[in-house]
């Protein structure tokens, strides 16, 4: 199977007054089209920047990241915004659904961008709330949600775009351990289902085991012995 | 394109009603300002127009001559003070050369408040002239007769009084055949003219309709000069207005020595004047709402920025799901636009509303045209444009990372 994400020795540095921080220091890995990977390590691990990258959300300082084959530093702001738009669906740790819109209209925001009609838009969006399990939750607006429920809005807004690649951001952080459990399987179950990529951030080693492969980050690189440890505990 | 600019309209009215108290205080700068604006135009053209029509109704294809030059249409105060130009020796030039003239009568200012027994008249406009005032003016009586040109060549000592001035002297009783006192002579009243249709000009000032008339002649005698202050001219109703005062100007200017201190004023001149002083008016009151409205715009700016302070999550989630720095940009533009459009339209209601009631109240109607509209609509789009722009700017440049983190 091919790569979706091929990243070489990326490099993302930030300047903290006078010092230089290396977020990530020569980072290098492959993720194959339909894998479902985890992304784990300590905080200040340089994994949310790993997200960031991944997202097209921000340029590396040096290396190379290659996403469905277009080498992403090379695209300009409007390239990137692109490829979020019809590649990539996001998922985070506090779901951000928008407040004053319901469930609905907040899976079928990435829709607008793409510029669906109003009706197609609808009833994709509807379908891929009745996937999460939530049809008879759509006319609720996030507030009137629980947590459980947001984040299966979340996922359904992330799916409804058919991206290449969904990226997770402790997706279960905020959520009690039996809801986390849900959401994980559901995640899992997708990715079982729709062949789709899926790469999951979490600091959370009983999550990280849920996905086929782990990647252990600890001070901006790539700690093999981490990943050991977590099999150890499996 | 068209699907995301409706989605985006949609989401504005959600987001303002979502803060409707907020969104209505924001707008009431706008509600003001356009309300301000529109209302006070309205004013200064409702002005105009019944000055318009007040001159229109002194008689159709009058012309008047005032001693003095008037430049391009400023009045030339001298033409009011000191010895006229004018002379009782015009009236008859004009009379005798000037085909198209039908009437002509000189007018003499009789400086004198009019006296019967205990009770007087300040306000009355005392005026000598000839019996053609009657056929210039039109004059319709209410009782009694004008005076002819036999009182005139007989220097008879008569008077015609207008309506107002009748009432306030005599009340109900019957004025004709009673005598009054001018300048300590006593003047048999022969007629009064009719009530007049219009009431008095709102804006204060000596108004025709409190004027009273006695023959030129023995206005001379009363005040032994012979002060033409103005003449005042019928023309045929065939003729053209503006031809006519070419050829009275022409029949002054020969009898004049050729020095034109005298001008030739016809209702049009007189409707421009006014117009143009109505419009400095009308300027200056514009000028005054259009600052209001910038208040109101200021308001905006504030508000969105604010809102966009408020919904720099909501920026960062769109910008990660696939909004360009465009989409954003739109999205928070459409909404200060929407906002002050709202805030031009109630004001605009407003107006409307407002310019009823003072018709219904005062007997004067403000104008609304849709000049007006369209302007309170243009600067309503100008205002949520202009002062949209800077926050829907910042909206747009914000960072998706450091948003998304936002708290």
């Amino acid at each position: 199977m091919e790569n979706i994400i091929s990243v070489k020795n990326l490099v993302k540095t930030f300047q903290i007054g006078d010092q230089e921080l290396h977020a990530l220091n020569g980072v290098s890995f492959d993720v194959r089209d339909g894998e479902f990977t985890a992304i784990m390590g300590p905080s200040g691990s340089g994994k949310s920047t790993m997200l960031n990258l991944l997202g097209c959300l921000d340029q590396p300082t040096s290396g190379s990241y290659r996403f469905d084959n277009e080498e992403v530093k090379e695209l300009n702001s409007g390239q990137l915004v692109k490829i979020r738009r019809h590649k990539i669906g996001f998922i985070f740790q506090d779901f951000n659904l928008l407040p004053r819109l319901s469930a609905l209209k907040n899976v079928e925001l990435p829709l607008i961008y793409q510029g669906y009609r109003p009706k197609a838009r609808q009833s994709k969006a509807r379908e891929m709330l009745n996937a999460v399990g939530l049809e008879r939750r759509i006319n609720h607006k996030p507030t009137q949600l629980s947590g459980g429920e947001k984040q299966r809005v979340a996922i359904a807004r992330a799916l409804v775009s058919e991206p290449r690649i969904i990226l997770a951001d402790e997706p279960t952080g905020n959520l009690d351990s039996k809801t986390g459990e849900e959401i994980l399987k559901l995640l899992t179950q997708i990715h079982k289902e729709r062949k789709v990529t899926i790469v999951m951030i979490t600091h959370d080693s009983h999550i990280a085991k849920s996905a086929e492969r782990i990647i252990y980050l600890k001070d901006g690189k790539i700690h093999e012995k981490g990943i050991l440890e977590v099999l150890h505990l499996k | 394109m068209f699907y995301k600019l409706w989605e985006n309209i949609k989401l504005a009215f959600i987001s303002i009603w979502s803060n409707k108290i907020r969104a209505l205080l924001t707008m009431l700068g706008v509600i003001i300002g356009v309300f301000a604006v529109v209302e006070l135009l309205a004013i200064g053209e409702g002005v105009k127009s019944f000055v318009t029509k007040e001159i229109e109704g002194l008689g159709s294809n009058l012309i008047a001559i005032l001693p003095g030059k008037m430049e391009s249409g400023q009045f030339n105060p001298s033409s009011g003070i000191g010895v006229s130009t004018l002379t009782n020796d015009d009236v008859g030039v004009l009379k005798k050369d000037v085909s198209s003239i039908d009437a002509v009568s000189p007018m003499m200012l009789i400086s004198s408040p009019i006296k019967y027994g205990d009770k007087s008249a300040p306000s009355a406009l005392v005026l000598g002239t000839t019996p053609d005032i009657f056929k210039v003016r039109d004059t319709k009586l209410d009782s009694g007769r004008v005076f002819e040109q036999k009182d005139e060549d007989e220097k008879k000592r008569v008077i015609v009084l207008g309506y107002p001035i009748a009432q306030s002297i005599f009340g109900d009783e019957n004025a004709i055949g009673k005598k009054v006192i001018i300048r300590g002579e006593e003047i048999e009243v022969i007629g009064i003219m009719e009530k007049p249709k219009q009431s008095a000009s709102p804006f204060g000032g000596p108004s025709f309709d409190d004027a009273v008339y006695l023959p030129f002649s023995a206005g001379k005698e009363l005040t032994k000069t012979e002060q033409v202050f103005r003449i005042l001219v019928k023309i045929k109703s065939d003729i053209d207005v503006k031809d006519a005062k070419e050829e009275i100007k022409k029949v002054l200017l020969a009898n004049h020595k050729d020095t034109e201190d005298f001008t030739v004023f016809t209702q049009e001149d007189l409707v421009d004047l006014v117009g143009t002083i109505l419009d400095v008016m009308r300027a200056l009151l514009g000028a005054l709402g259009a600052i209001s409205l910038l208040v109101g715009g200021i308001g905006i700016m504030n508000i969105m920025l604010v809102s966009v302070t408020e919904r720099t999550r909501e920026i960062g989630v769109r910008k990660a799901i696939g909004a360009s720095q465009l989409d954003i940009l739109i999205q928070f533009l459409i909404e200060s636009l929407i906002l002050s459009l709202l805030g031009g339209g109630i004001g605009l209601a407003f107006s409307f509303g407002v310019a009823y009631v003072v018709k219904v109240k005062a007997d004067f109607e403000p104008v609304i045209t849709s000049e007006f509209i369209i302007l309170a609509i243009a600067f309503s789009v100008f205002i949520g444009v202009i002062f949209g722009v800077a926050p829907a700017i910042r909206a747009a440049r914000l960072d998706p990372i450091k948003a998304l983190k936002y708290e």
